[in-house]
């Protein structure tokens, strides 16, 4: 183990792999700290960049866009109450009113320490338990594979912030789009319609460039006409105004671990993820606190325990990514697709396989987040003046750089026409309230999970009951169940409650009458 | 009070699972040795198919909030952001057309400049500016960085 940190340490902190890791750090942060360009466009933007880097520089740039965008949107969260990411909703609440009481400093200083510790505590645990747990995986045979994806997709649906039916069908239509091309066990063309561009399949950097890079463009071009202009708070980027005081810490240090453990356990859930861990800990340390009323009104620990939970989220997100080879998001969905492009599979065999680019990865998340630190204390005020790019002169840049990006991939202009179709489809999703992320998901496992299912029916003769008699996979079908029947259980009682409430009134009622 | 919104999404995603599974039936499902190449299509229709009946059905009993009267302003502003997406679009596809024969310089050209001019309603001097800039970022970005060989088109340059 120690070995191979030693190895890992030895790839990342080659010159070149520092200079990756920068990059992507510093792009994730200025993306970060842009309202409405997420982590996700630009990851799905850069990835045929990637094509001609090395795999793992490739990785360790990519990784930094991830965790450097939730370290970027709490700095716009904190000075002018827009998130610049989902992950840093939460951190609006209590950092925005430290910023209106004069301690925007103290807000952005304990959100960048609390990230740093847990995003470095999050990628120990990382380094700890991914090894162990892919030797698990060798376990995972089709059915217990199926089973996980099934439960993968079903907590992105009920997780999700919009509606769990729409999540459902965009989850289903991504497994139909998953479909299109040659199939995999008896070679037979699916919905090609006599396409040569479409025998292989839609491309998925393609999709992914389309869905959240042209989606996003169209989406921002309907409203960037009309946008306001934003008030900016007043604030010292001097660094001993950013460095929390004794008393800041004493508050601090207690939701911050409790923050990067909520978030490590979190981000390893499928569908779980960055911005959950951040609302589930600003939700568990009002739970805790003597003085719950404080939350809302500038509480420093409303910002450092949601901050940790959302670095340490994006380490545990990597877990099932390394190990089992399934994506637990839409971002470690794209990752998917950077280490195809470069024709490896991510999975248990990825340690012993290719053992530089995990340990490289893994060991470049310390790198990333000493980056990290030292961009974000004396940067700030750096980040702030990008928020008045207006995206107006961004969309342009972007467009083009994704239509040279899908031609590229396989110098064929089919594939522009494919990605803006992807692209209307990704504007019309937002504009429907369909969320683009469980298509993106189902679009990514559809392949893995047909496979495996029917691996599975040809292994019990076509019995589905072999889902449910394998203790692994019994266990993670049990849960998906759970997960689907509950709400549905929980919102018929309701309606039994008040049903019979409604009842006992109106048998009042008739009483008194009588 | 039908949600339009949800009526029209559901009944398109309808229509688009049936297509599915008309499409999954003509391949085989079930061979002895166990499923074939269409039963993970027809099954993944099924779903859609019923998913979607669920969101028309209850487009007609969720009511969408109370809009205010439409003035001729909001419609204008309707036509105004569906040409400005129309635009976007329309000079993407043409970008795919145009590429292989026209060559990177002129279609891009003819793809940023329109769009930072009309669309974004900038002025020359930034229209000019930014549009040359993406344009020459982008080629050494992907032609000297990535050796992408980007199309020259008749003209024979870029």
């Amino acid at each position: 183990m120690i070995e191979n940190l030693l190895m890992g340490f030895k790839i990342s902190l080659s010159f070149q792999n520092i200079i990756y890791c920068f990059i992507g750090c510093t792009l994730g942060t200025i993306i970060g700290v842009l309202p409405g360009l997420g982590p996700s466009a630009t990851i799905a933007m850069l990835l045929t960049l990637t094509y001609k880097l090395d795999l793992t520089s490739a990785i360790i740039m990519l990784a930094g866009i991830y965790y450097g965008a939730s370290y970027g949107g709490t700095i716009t969260s904190v000075l002018i109450n827009i998130p610049g990411e989902a992950s840093t909703v939460v951190t609006c609440i209590d950092g925005y009113q430290m910023a209106l009481q004069g301690k925007a400093g103290k807000a952005l200083g304990i959100a960048a320490f609390g990230s740093f510790i847990a995003g470095t505590l999050g990628t120990i645990g990382l380094s700890l338990l991914a090894p162990p747990l892919s030797k698990l995986a060798l376990m995972f045979g089709p059915a217990e594979y199926s089973a996980l994806m099934i439960l993968g997709l079903t907590l992105v649906i009920y997780l999700g912030s919009g509606s769990p039916l729409k999540a459902m069908l965009m989850g289903a239509l991504g497994l139909a789009i998953g479909t299109i091309g040659m199939d995999p066990a008896t070679a037979v063309e699916r919905f090609t319609f006599g396409s040569q561009s479409l025998i292989e399949g839609v491309n998925m950097a393609v999709l992914a460039m389309g869905l959240f890079g042209i989606g996003e463009v169209l989406f921002m071009a309907e409203s960037s006409g009309a946008r306001s202009s934003r008030d900016s708070i007043k604030y010292s980027s001097k660094l001993r105004e950013l460095l929390p005081d004794r008393n800041d810490w004493k508050i601090s240090i207690k939701p911050i671990c409790r923050g990067t453990a909520l978030g490590f356990l979190l981000g390893i859930l499928p569908g779980g993820g960055a911005v959950i861990s951040s609302f589930a800990s600003y939700a568990v340390e009002k739970k805790v606190s003597k003085h719950p009323e404080r939350f809302g009104k500038g509480a420093i620990e409303g910002v450092a325990g949601p901050e940790s939970a959302n670095n340490s989220a994006v380490n545990g997100a990597f877990i099932p990514l390394l190990t089992l080879g399934i994506p637990s998001n839409v971002v470690m969905a794209l990752l998917i697709g950077a280490f195809m492009l470069h024709g490896v599979t991510p999975g248990p065999f990825i340690v012993k396989e290719h053992p530089q680019v995990f340990w490289g990865v893994i060991t470049s998340m310390y790198v990333g987040n000493v980056i990290l630190l030292i961009l974000n204390v004396p940067l700030i005020r750096f980040f702030v003046k990008i928020i008045e790019v207006p995206f107006a002169l961004l969309s342009p840049l972007i467009v083009l750089i994704c239509v040279i990006g899908a031609y590229s991939l396989n110098n064929n202009p089919v594939d522009i026409v494919i990605m803006v179709i992807f692209g209307v489809m990704g504007y019309l999703m937002r504009k429907f309230h369909y969320e683009p992320a469980p298509f993106m998901l189902g679009f990514v496992l559809g392949g893995m999970l047909e496979k495996s299912i029917r691996q599975s029916l040809v292994i019990s003769q076509g019995s589905p009951m072999i889902f449910f008699t394998r203790p692994i996979s019994m266990v993670l079908m049990a849960a998906t169940i759970l997960m689907v029947v509950s709400p549905i259980l929980t919102a018929s009682l309701k309606q039994y409650r008040l049903g019979s409430a409604l009842e006992k009134v109106r048998k009042a009622a008739s009483e008194q009458d009588d | 009070m039908v949600n339009e919104k949800d009526f029209s999404s559901g009944l398109f995603l309808f229509l688009l699972g049936l297509f599915l599974a008309f499409l999954s039936i003509r391949y085989s499902i079930w061979s002895k040795f166990g499923p074939d190449e269409g039963f993970f299509p027809l099954a993944v229709a099924m779903i859609i198919i019923g998913l979607s009946l669920i969101i028309i059905v209850k487009s007609f009993f969720i009511a969408k909030p109370q809009e205010k009267g439409k003035t001729s302003d909001d419609k204008k502003r309707k036509i105004i952001t569906t040409l400005r997406v129309s635009i976007y679009v329309i000079l993407m596809l043409l970008y795919g057309f145009m590429l292989e024969k026209i060559g990177f310089l002129i279609t891009s050209a003819v793809l940023i400049f329109p769009i930072l001019k009309y669309v974004e309603k900038q002025s020359w001097k930034i229209t000019l500016l930014v549009g040359f800039g993406s344009i020459i970022t982008s080629y050494i970005l992907f032609v000297h960085f990535l050796g992408v060989p980007l199309p020259r088109g008749f003209i024979g340059i870029w």
